[in-house]
């Protein structure tokens, strides 16, 4: 039991109930929500060290970004898609996890960094603005995924 | 001796018990797994997908092997390394685990698909470099990479649960 009123309507929801009436439809959904996140992640971890002047140097990082973005949408589609029936299954542990609720703060962060900045960013040409915003993206990245595995772990 | 006596001396060994006994380190082993996960597949993924000629098509092969692959083994030196200390602290019971088995078979494959794929068509990637449609068996290397990383990721999300249910 959660202390949480939402916790507990989101548990009693019939698709929670669903997922949780068999062993597999959970991890699937996890499996699922993982390869959401590679394809996410790839596009990131890529994209940032082109900005901070790590990677594939001699190509432009528009084109990289452009190209890249292509296949990170469908991930993270499958991430959104994934992400809340995992939350509503499992919801009387989520509620009460504070690594869930830092994941959820530093993902708008991470999302909202992306669309207000590292687009901006990447479409010019000042390497100095790019670096740095390569590095925050980056971290803000690797803090969504840290929490959301020690949901799990820790 | 047979090799199950082995796993089982390995986890009675020091090190499977220091780590089963702390609170801490297996739990950190898993993050730092994942990590080094996120990072191989999240550089893998892309590389086979270039492979298929489907993304990062204005970007040369060699330019992205030799730009992107470093990473990818960067990421999985950490994913062995933990992964073996993973192993290492539960080998016993991991040894009769057919998921467990699956996922070393499966790691097998992906190795031996690498090691062909560099002997055979990459040797001549300077003709398909900037190619957009790319040979057939680097199509096939690009597809069996995707294929066999997904069964990894699945037996490896799979063995904690197993482990767990006692299956």
């Amino acid at each position: 039991m959660t202390d949480s009123p939402f916790g507990e309507w989101c548990w009693n929801l019939p698709v929670s109930v669903a997922i949780r009436g068999a062993a597999w439809p959970f991890p699937a959904l996890e499996i699922l929500h993982i390869v959401g996140l590679i394809l996410v992640f790839g596009t990131v971890l890529i994209v940032d060290l082109r900005l901070l002047g790590v990677l594939l140097r001699r190509e432009p990082a528009w084109q990289i970004s452009a190209d890249l973005t292509r296949w990170a949408w469908p991930g993270f589609a499958l991430q959104l898609l994934t992400g809340p029936l995992l939350f509503v299954a499992n919801s009387r542990k989520f509620c009460d996890s504070p690594f869930f609720r830092c994941k959820l703060v530093l993902l708008v962060l991470a999302v909202a960094f992306h669309f207000t900045v590292v687009r901006r960013v990447s479409a010019s040409i000042d390497a100095g603005v790019a670096r740095w915003t390569g590095g925050v993206s980056l971290a803000l990245w690797a803090a969504v995924i840290l929490s959301g595995v020690s949901i799990e772990l820790f | 001796m047979q090799l199950l006596q082995v796993a089982q001396g390995i986890e009675a060994s020091r090190i499977g018990m220091a780590i089963r006994e702390s609170m801490w380190a297996f739990p950190i082993l898993n993050l730092v797994h994942l990590v080094g996960l996120m990072v191989a597949a999240g550089t893998i993924v892309y590389w086979d997908l270039r492979l298929l000629g489907l993304g990062l098509r204005r970007t040369a092969v060699s330019e992205l092997g030799r730009q992107l692959l470093p990473w990818t083994w960067g990421g999985f030196s950490v994913m062995l390394v933990s992964g073996l200390l993973l192993a290492w602290c539960e080998a016993g019971r991991l040894y009769s685990n057919f998921i467990f088995r699956t996922k070393v078979v499966l790691l097998l494959l992906a190795g031996l698909n690498v090691l062909v794929f560099h002997m055979t068509v990459y040797r001549g990637v300077t003709a398909w470099d900037r190619a957009t449609v790319t040979p057939l068996r680097a199509r096939i290397a690009g597809a069996m990479s995707l294929v066999l990383w997904l069964g990894l990721i699945a037996a490896g999300r799979a063995i904690g649960y197993s482990l767990d249910y006692g299956v």
